[in-house]
């Protein structure tokens, strides 16, 4: 049995909870208080991480730390048809966790900032989150020409969209607006439109008639 | 405000909304179910939320707050804590627009649509006032102002992946240089 230790308004373990459910994969939540409890830096927690950073996950004793490494582990552990961690993708897959982790450097620290209070250097991470948002868009306006809305070509989405979509559709929560990323933004709404889809708070995924011609 | 480009037609998905800017002004823009694509300032009269945070019913545009509903021609269709009840007299700012060459045009006075002939390329958002920009743009250019200090470059050519590269390029060196 795998428990997963969350905090409902991290992205990060937002990623491990939205693909738990796609994979349909039993587990318990183990919440720990982050803001404004710091429980992540508590003794106890250090103990299970060292890093003192969420998520974590325990399957019968093995833990796992760090998000994309999580990702990683349950699609290679449970999911057999292998369409969320395709193994002829795994070039493309890896450097979109790799750059996942830029993502929550900048991002995310811009929305701690924000709405959380820590101590960041606003106008360098929101610069930095920039730059990555310009890099995602750039590469889905040109996926979207060749014909796939998801980060590795396809028809089905990958760990590489999990690991990347949170904190980008969270932005705004740190000051970045994401008006000018177009491709960014329909990337969003497909997401937010899958079947399974499980929200945490800041996402409004409203149901929208579907389009007659998709 | 003249006449600006502010999307490419195919980026307006049905179904859905899209975000766009022309000066000051936040728009979005949204297809019907007859294909028109309206321009509209981004913001409810009733409560100044956003109108892209709603949702594109097709046939009219529901607010994320309180639910009121926008016709095709900007009025108040239906308002849930009335009834149901229609304000005719009650409309979001509407720009006038419309789809040529493939792009959206739009502008707050009369249209005045120029020729862009090709194949659009990804727009690109420059962190540099258009005024600034456009000596170093070609022709094949047009720059729309995103605020006082920011603008949205749309162009066409025959090879989208170089084009962006020259793109990116001159935004690099301007970013860097203001």
């Amino acid at each position: 049995m795998i428990t997963l230790y969350d905090y409902a308004l991290s992205g990060n373990c937002f990623k491990v909870r939205q693909l738990l459910a796609w994979l349909d994969v039993e587990h318990d939540l183990h919440p720990i208080d982050y803001y404004p409890g710091f429980e992540h830096r508590s003794d106890a927690f250090l103990k299970i991480n060292p890093l003192g950073q969420l998520p974590i996950i325990d399957d019968d004793g093995q833990i796992i730390r760090d998000a994309q490494a999580i990702l990683t582990y349950l699609a290679v552990a449970y999911d057999p048809s292998g369409k969320w961690y395709p193994r002829d993708k795994a070039g493309a897959i890896q450097q979109w966790l790799a750059f996942a982790d830029g993502i929550t450097a900048s991002i995310s620290a811009a929305r701690l900032h924000d709405a959380m209070f820590f101590d960041v250097d606003i106008e360098h991470a929101r610069a930095a989150g920039i730059s990555h948002l310009r890099l995602l868009d750039d590469h889905l306006w040109f996926a979207e020409r060749d014909g796939s809305n998801w980060l590795c070509p396809g028809d089905h989405p990958s760990i590489a969209d999990i690991a990347c979509f949170p904190y980008v559709a969270l932005a705004e929560e740190g000051g970045i607006d994401l008006a000018p990323y177009g491709a960014a933004q329909r990337w969003i709404e497909d997401f937010m439109r899958l079947d399974g889809f499980k929200p945490m708070a800041g996402m409004m995924p409203l149901t929208m008639p579907r389009a007659a011609s998709i | 405000m003249s006449t600006h480009i502010v999307s490419i037609e195919r980026d307006v998905r049905p179904a859905s909304i899209a975000r766009a800017r022309l000066g000051e002004l936040e728009l979005v823009l949204w297809r019907d179910n007859s294909d028109t694509i309206h321009v509209w300032e981004d913001r409810c009269p009733h409560r100044s939320v956003r109108l892209s945070a709603g949702r594109n019913m097709r046939g009219y545009l529901e607010g994320a707050y309180h639910g009121w509903r926008f016709g095709t021609d900007g009025t108040v269709i239906h308002v849930p804590s009335e009834g149901g009840k229609g304000y005719p007299d009650i409309a979001v700012k509407r720009l006038n627009s419309t789809a040529a060459h493939g792009f959206i045009w739009a502008s707050e006075g009369d249209l005045d649509i120029d020729t862009l002939h090709g194949a659009p390329l990804k727009p690109l958002h420059f962190r540099v006032a258009a005024k600034i920009v456009q000596p170093h743009l070609s022709d094949c250019f047009r720059a729309t102002p995103w605020g006082e200090a920011e603008c949205m470059i749309f162009g066409v050519g025959d090879d989208p992946v170089s084009a962006h590269a020259e793109l990116s390029r001159l935004r690099r060196d301007l970013e860097g240089a203001s």
